[in-house]
């Protein structure tokens, strides 16, 4: 089965992913405009800090998360400590008003 | 339909060469090729040049410093398989009798960004979430060594390997050797990635002649067989995607074997894509030099060098021979005419008679790669 990939930005501009944040404070991802929103659990498949850039502060760190409902995105992915650093491991979105990102689902009871 | 071949080739050594114009690195090129092939201008039919960042008519400011007009040219823009992509627009004209002649070039000047990570299409959204070659190359590492239980010494051994095999290219940008603990110390840019486990920037153009199998008897010279010439685009997905199954590559491979009759285990040499040291273990099992989850005991057991089952990349690869993106394509091609009819000075691989080359380019979200190139030359001596 071909899947529809839909262009990012559109004719009309938006931006996806973008997160829509519940009064319980879940948050979800929708990746285009018709879509479900994805989240907020999902599996880090695989990371890195990238050390170079011209257009951002470095290091910064990048993941791919895949979501429950089958979906994958690139995501900036925030560890508490070196020992959070693996594949493998169950993540969710966070969000505040200017950005978005995943980290470990245990991070609070793990320190 | 007649078989198209290579009878001539040239390049220039690749470097920085930052007051270098497109025709200053690839004109030299040029000359080089038709003196190889023993050819006035005049013979060129058509003219394809692979190039990313040359800007426009980048195919007929070089052409005009050898003399070339008023016949066909076309540019290809295909990232890293742009001049691969070329030549595989040559051999398809050849082998359909539009054209008997083609001057292939490839050329790119990296230098013109003044360093750091290769530009991007910044409307790509993982590209504008900051997403850089390195850290491609990087995630497929840090999965690599996840599932396979090996570590960052192993990823090393590849660039010390072709730092080994740049040493004897004159072509080549690195000519020093290095040693596993170097390449490890040497500065981070994307996690397990260090510096000498990527391509350089630099600057580079190469050029082949395509020639018809009828050319060539009447012209008889040392030339090679293009057995195989295979293009594939990515196939885009939003789900779950194996970092370490470029399924483009196995596709393009596949392809390869197939039109040419040639399997892994008769490949002399293969100059394959090491953009970055992860790159060539990964390709090792999509190329089929060696089954699926064997690539890092294939490289310690050195059978990708001299001595062992195939010379991979005895020209030091895109690690140390350089990678100015759109050359990389003809300069593979460059080197493979080289060790097949026997001129490739100290780095020949000896008794050569089987080639192949493979260059893939990146950059899209959703995407493993969005172009691969394989191509499969055969010695005719």
């Amino acid at each position: 089965m071909v899947e529809l990939i839909t262009p990012i930005p559109d004719l009309t501009g938006r931006i996806y992913p973008e997160v829509v944040s519940s009064s319980d404070g879940t948050n979800r991802l929708r990746l285009s405009e018709n879509a479900e929103p994805v989240g907020p659990f999902g599996t880090l498949y695989v990371y890195t800090t990238v050390h170079v850039s011209s257009s951002r502060e470095i290091p910064y760190t990048l993941g791919y998360v895949d979501f429950e409902e089958g979906f994958r995105t690139l995501a900036e992915v925030r560890f508490s400590s070196l020992g959070d650093r693996a594949c493998d491991i169950r993540v969710q979105l966070k969000a505040d008003p200017t950005s978005w990102w995943v980290e470990p689902v245990d991070r609070e009871v793990s320190v | 339909m007649s078989a198209a071949c290579l009878m001539g080739a040239g390049m220039i050594p690749m470097g920085k060469y930052r007051d270098s114009s497109y025709p200053g690195l690839a004109v030299p090129a040029v000359r080089a090729a038709l003196a190889s092939a023993e050819l006035e201008p005049d013979a060129i039919e058509r003219v394809y040049c692979g190039h990313a960042f040359g800007g426009m008519l980048t195919a007929q400011r070089i052409a005009k410093g050898v003399g070339l007009g008023g016949i066909p040219m076309t540019n290809v823009d295909n990232a890293c398989s742009g001049g691969a992509t070329a030549l595989n627009l040559a051999v398809e004209d050849v082998r359909a009798g539009r054209a008997e002649v083609i001057l292939v070039m490839g050329v790119d000047k990296l230098t013109q960004f003044g360093g750091g990570t290769l530009p991007l299409v910044e409307e790509d959204p993982e590209v504008r979430a900051g997403m850089v070659m390195p850290a491609v190359y990087a995630m497929r590492a840090q999965r690599y060594l996840h599932e396979r239980g090996e570590t960052v010494a192993t990823l090393a051994e590849v660039s010390v390997k072709a730092r080994r095999h740049g040493r004897w290219n004159p072509y080549a940008q690195f000519r020093e050797e290095t040693t596993v603990e170097a390449v490890l110390a040497s500065r981070p840019i994307a996690d397990p990635l260090t510096l000498f486990q990527c391509c350089p920037t630099g600057d580079g153009a190469g050029a082949v002649i395509v020639a018809s199998e009828d050319f060539l008897r009447h012209h008889p010279r040392p030339a090679v067989k293009i057995s195989a010439s295979i293009l594939h685009s990515g196939q885009a997905t939003n789900g779950f995607r194996d970092m370490l199954y470029p399924e483009i590559t196995y596709g393009s491979a596949r392809g390869a074997f197939e039109e040419s009759g040639v399997s892994p285990q008769d490949l002399d040499l293969v100059e394959l894509h090491d953009a970055f040291s992860i790159a060539e273990l990964i390709y090792y099992e999509a190329l089929g030099l060696c089954p699926r989850g064997e690539s890092a005991d294939f490289l310690r057991a050195g059978k990708s060098t001299y001595g062992g089952e195939v010379v991979v990349n005895p020209s030091g690869g895109l690690l140390a021979k350089g990678h100015p993106v759109g050359a990389s394509g003809v300069a593979q091609a460059v080197e493979a005419f080289w060790h097949l009819t026997g001129q490739a000075g100290d780095r020949q691989v000896p008794g050569a008679k089987t080639a192949l080359t493979h260059v893939t380019g990146g950059g899209i979200s959703g995407m493993d790669h969005g172009a691969c190139t394989v191509h499969i030359f055969e010695s005719l001596s």
